[in-house]
């Protein structure tokens, strides 16, 4: 049997043993393959209807579809950092195949999934609608057929470039500042479509059609409308973009193929000094202080931490400031919107004891006290409530010109990290989940797992418990606006001992929760689940 | 004694039969060698993992790789079995160099590396299956060498679970599987019998000691002295990534344990014990 329907053989066992033999994959699986369908089906019949309105309609349909198909298969790879959690490349090393069976057989098991069936089905929308039997439907045929072999090679040459730059620290916080920020964009512009006029959503699918995806929708266009030769010369150079890109992911796949250590994190080593350098002769006195001290170092260290403070950061600040857009005329009082960013830095507090935590062994053997352990290590989670909100109110106050607003919010996020952080002691004991141990800075999960929901979830339920507790502070600052003596004098310093107490509260029940089941949370966070 | 490598492998390869006429001193087994490396090298940044490794293994034998921890041994076996290109030297097995032509040399070993990446979602019986057809053995023969390999390592009762949901021990004992499927001539061990029980260690031995029986070589990495002493009649000790000795096990160790000339020859070095006088003064001593 040739290698490559051997490959895709086995990328079919792969899924069906997703859905049929793991029991929290499937729930995952199930919503990849419903929303791939779905989606795509909903497309196909958008492109059915629109293609019997008239060239206005062709314009505002086609680019943006093909591009929204393009940017889904990109952003898988950024989103999972180059990482193929099916048919892992690297895995095939031992195995005597040639270049050119392995090149073949990547390239037919990435038509083999649900995500390529509903860009099947979408695209299959597109010729029903667009098709004619005429010379110029086979050209419509070719631009779909296109597309398709222009995302599957550009998302491939991704996920290799990516492969390659998770080898080293700077290069795993490039790609997350580039997925973030991708994300981020990606996210607004969709969010924004209910607020932008015709006008500008027709400039702007103009606008698309001169990027391979945008062209290749055009090129459909001109084909239906009888403007074969401008169709052609549109796919041309789309198909010389796409060759260049399969050459790109050729040779990165060589070179993985035979460095394949490079994919992997733990050749590479820091030199550099540890965050707090030396821990002081009297820290054995406060284990509090050690934990807070190791969990900065696994901050600084650990991709998935980093990632978590750098996509919160970057992200929270656009869907803060998307609300700011909402309000419209509202914009001095839209800066104390900020805290809503906190909803992408909950994540992180809820999840105190999910980085490293196959080693939590170690920390409850040695005798701490769990309120020590999760002072330390709520402590060190601060960055992850206080930096989106910051960044936010920086964001919106320069949006709105509004810049003491934006410094009261922020002097506001510095007292109150408290009621957050105490939240997340809270959750982190009752919902603990193990971060999978991978080179992927953004598996803050695992993959396909329905953990995603579960974050999702427990980040609203706690942001809700923090804007009620949050509440008086807020009262305070209403009341005592216009009086800024008060405010810095009186409001803050209560604030700063209403969040703290609010933590020390939360903390202490957490811990005596912790303590009386660390059993129960060593086998929730076991090496066995996070690796899985 | 040290064993002689010859240098110019090159030569090797073109004409084999021309070495055995001009090395009469040269051991039997030494002389058309199943594994041949000379001169490999692999750096990372500053640090030097292997410098200059000459290796020579003759064909049917038992060959350990023992080292301290660090010492290069399992840089050396990915370099060997092409999952890791060296700075420089050249790698013949079965006089294939493996850099040149990997396809055709990774057609005649096998390897169970030290950092086993499977295909998580698979079952263990379509695992072994999968990587019989990608060794392009026709699916009847897979299929059935896969159900007898499950059988000897005593896994046919969770053949079909996930290898996602195997222990350690098992994981191992499907790798070996997988590594030996095809008949290679020669099989790389990294490591084989860490993270194994005494029972799968057993096996594992087992299924080593007929394929060695059938005329294969096996080379294999370890720190655990006592079970290269046990399977080993040629070993090979990596300090600082060097062979600072090879040849036959008796040879190497002259009369010692295995464990002595190991530690002799890495250059142990004094413990300083009163660092830890602490540990020495009892629980009634104060704690910090």
């Amino acid at each position: 049997m040739p290698a490559e329907r051997v490959l895709v053989s086995l990328k079919l066992a792969i899924l069906r043993n997703s859905f049929l033999k793991d029991r929290r994959l499937r729930v995952g699986m199930s919503t990849i393959a419903f929303l791939s369908v779905v989606g795509g089906g909903i497309a196909a019949k958008a492109f059915v209807q629109d293609s019997h309105r008239g060239p206005v309609s062709w314009l505002r349909s086609l680019p943006p579809g093909f591009t929204v198909m393009f940017l889904v298969w990109v952003f898988g790879p950024l989103v999972l950092g180059g990482v193929d959690d099916t048919l892992d490349p690297t895995r095939l090393v031992l195995l005597p195949l040639t270049r050119l069976e392995i090149r073949r057989g990547l390239l037919a098991t990435s038509l083999v999934g649900f995500v390529t069936l509903g860009s099947v089905i979408a695209l299959g929308g597109v010729v029903a609608g667009y098709g004619e039997l005429r010379p110029t439907g086979l050209l419509i045929v070719l631009a779909c057929a296109l597309q398709l072999f222009f995302v599957v090679v550009c998302s491939r040459a991704l996920a290799v470039a990516m492969a390659h730059s998770s080898r080293s620290r700077k290069g795993r916080d490039v790609t997350v500042i580039i997925a973030s920020v991708t994300g981020a964009l990606l996210w607004l512009g969709t969010q924004s479509l209910d607020i932008v006029s015709a006008r500008t959503f027709d400039s702007m699918s103009r606008l698309l059609r001169w990027t391979p995806s945008g062209a290749l929708a055009q090129s459909v266009i001109d084909a239906h409308s009888g403007k074969p030769g401008i169709a052609i010369l549109r796919m041309t150079w789309v198909a010389v973009a796409s060759l260049a890109l399969l050459r790109l992911w050729l040779d990165g796949l060589d070179r993985l193929l035979v460095q394949p250590e490079a994919v992997r994190v733990d050749h590479v080593r820091s030199r550099r000094r540890p965050i707090l350098g030396r821990l002081p002769p009297a820290a054995g006195h406060y284990p509090a202080f050690v934990v807070f001290v190791k969990e900065l170092r696994y901050l600084a260290r650990a991709p998935q931490r980093r990632a978590a403070l750098i996509v919160g950061t970057i992200v929270g600040a656009p869907f803060a400031l998307l609300q700011v857009l909402r309000l419209g005329d509202a914009r001095a009082v839209a800066v104390y919107g900020s805290p809503i960013a906190l909803l992408f830095g909950v994540g992180a507090s809820n999840n105190l004891l999910g980085a490293d935590a196959a080693s939590l062994w170690l920390e409850v053997s040695s005798g701490i006290r769990m309120r020590a352990l999760l002072m330390g290590k709520s402590l060190a989670a601060v960055p992850f409530v206080v930096a989106p909100v910051v960044s936010a109110a920086v964001m919106i106050a320069a949006f709105t010109a509004r810049w003491w607003a934006g410094a009261e919010v922020v002097s506001f996020a510095l007292v109150c990290w408290g009621i957050p952080i105490g939240v997340g002691c809270i959750v982190s004991v009752l919902a603990p989940f193990p971060q999978p141990e991978t080179s992927n800075p953004f598996a803050n999960r695992r993959p396909s797992a329905g953990e995603g929901c579960l974050i999702g979830a427990l980040g609203v339920v706690s942001l809700f418990v923090v804007a009620v507790l949050l509440a008086p502070v807020v009262v305070a600052v209403v009341e005592t606006q216009g009086n800024a003596v008060v405010r810095n004098l009186v409001v803050l310093p209560a604030a700063l001992v209403y969040s703290v107490g609010v933590w020390l509260v939360s903390l202490g029940f957490a811990a005596r929760r912790a303590q009386s089941h660390e059993s129960d949370l060593l086998e929730a966070l076991g090496q066995r689940r996070a690796t899985r | 004694m040290l064993t002689s490598v010859p240098r110019d492998s090159r030569a090797l390869e073109a004409n084999p039969g021309e070495e055995d006429r001009g090395a009469a001193s040269v051991p039997a087994w030494d002389v058309r060698p199943a594994v041949l490396a000379t001169g490999l090298v692999k750096r990372y940044g500053t640090k030097i993992a292997v410098d200059g490794i000459d290796l020579a293994v003759g064909r049917g034998l038992f060959f350990g790789v023992v080292g301290p921890n660090g010492a290069g041994k399992t840089t050396t076996l990915r370099m060997i079995t092409c999952l890791l290109r060296p700075d420089a030297g050249r790698v013949l097995v079965d006089g294939i160099d493996v850099w040149a032509d990997p396809v055709r040399a990774k057609s005649r070993f096998g390897v169970l590396p030290d950092d086993l990446r499977l295909f998580e979602r698979l079952t263990g019986r379509e695992f072994l299956t999968y990587v019989g057809l990608l060794r392009k053995l026709p699916r009847d023969l897979a299929e059935q060498r896969c159900r007898e390999v499950l059988d000897v390592l005593g896994m046919s009762g969770s053949a079909d679970d996930l290898v996602a949901d195997f222990s350690q021990g098992m994981r191992k004992k499907i790798g070996l599987g997988a590594a030996i499927l095809h008949v290679p001539s020669v099989l790389f061990l990294d490591e084989p019998f860490e993270s194994v029980d005494p029972v799968s260690a057993r096996i594992l031995q087992e299924v080593l000691a007929q394929y060695r029986a059938s005329g294969g070589t096996v080379v294999f990495s370890s720190h655990v002295m006592e079970t290269v002493e046990r399977l080993c009649d040629h070993v090979a000790i990596v300090h600082g990534g060097k062979v600072i000795a090879t040849g036959p096990i008796d040879e190497v160790r002259a009369g010692r344990t295995l464990e002595q000339t190991f530690i002799d020859a890495v250059g142990a070095r004094e413990v300083r014990l009163d660092h830890l006088d602490w540990l020495r003064s009892g629980l009634g001593a104060p704690r910090t």
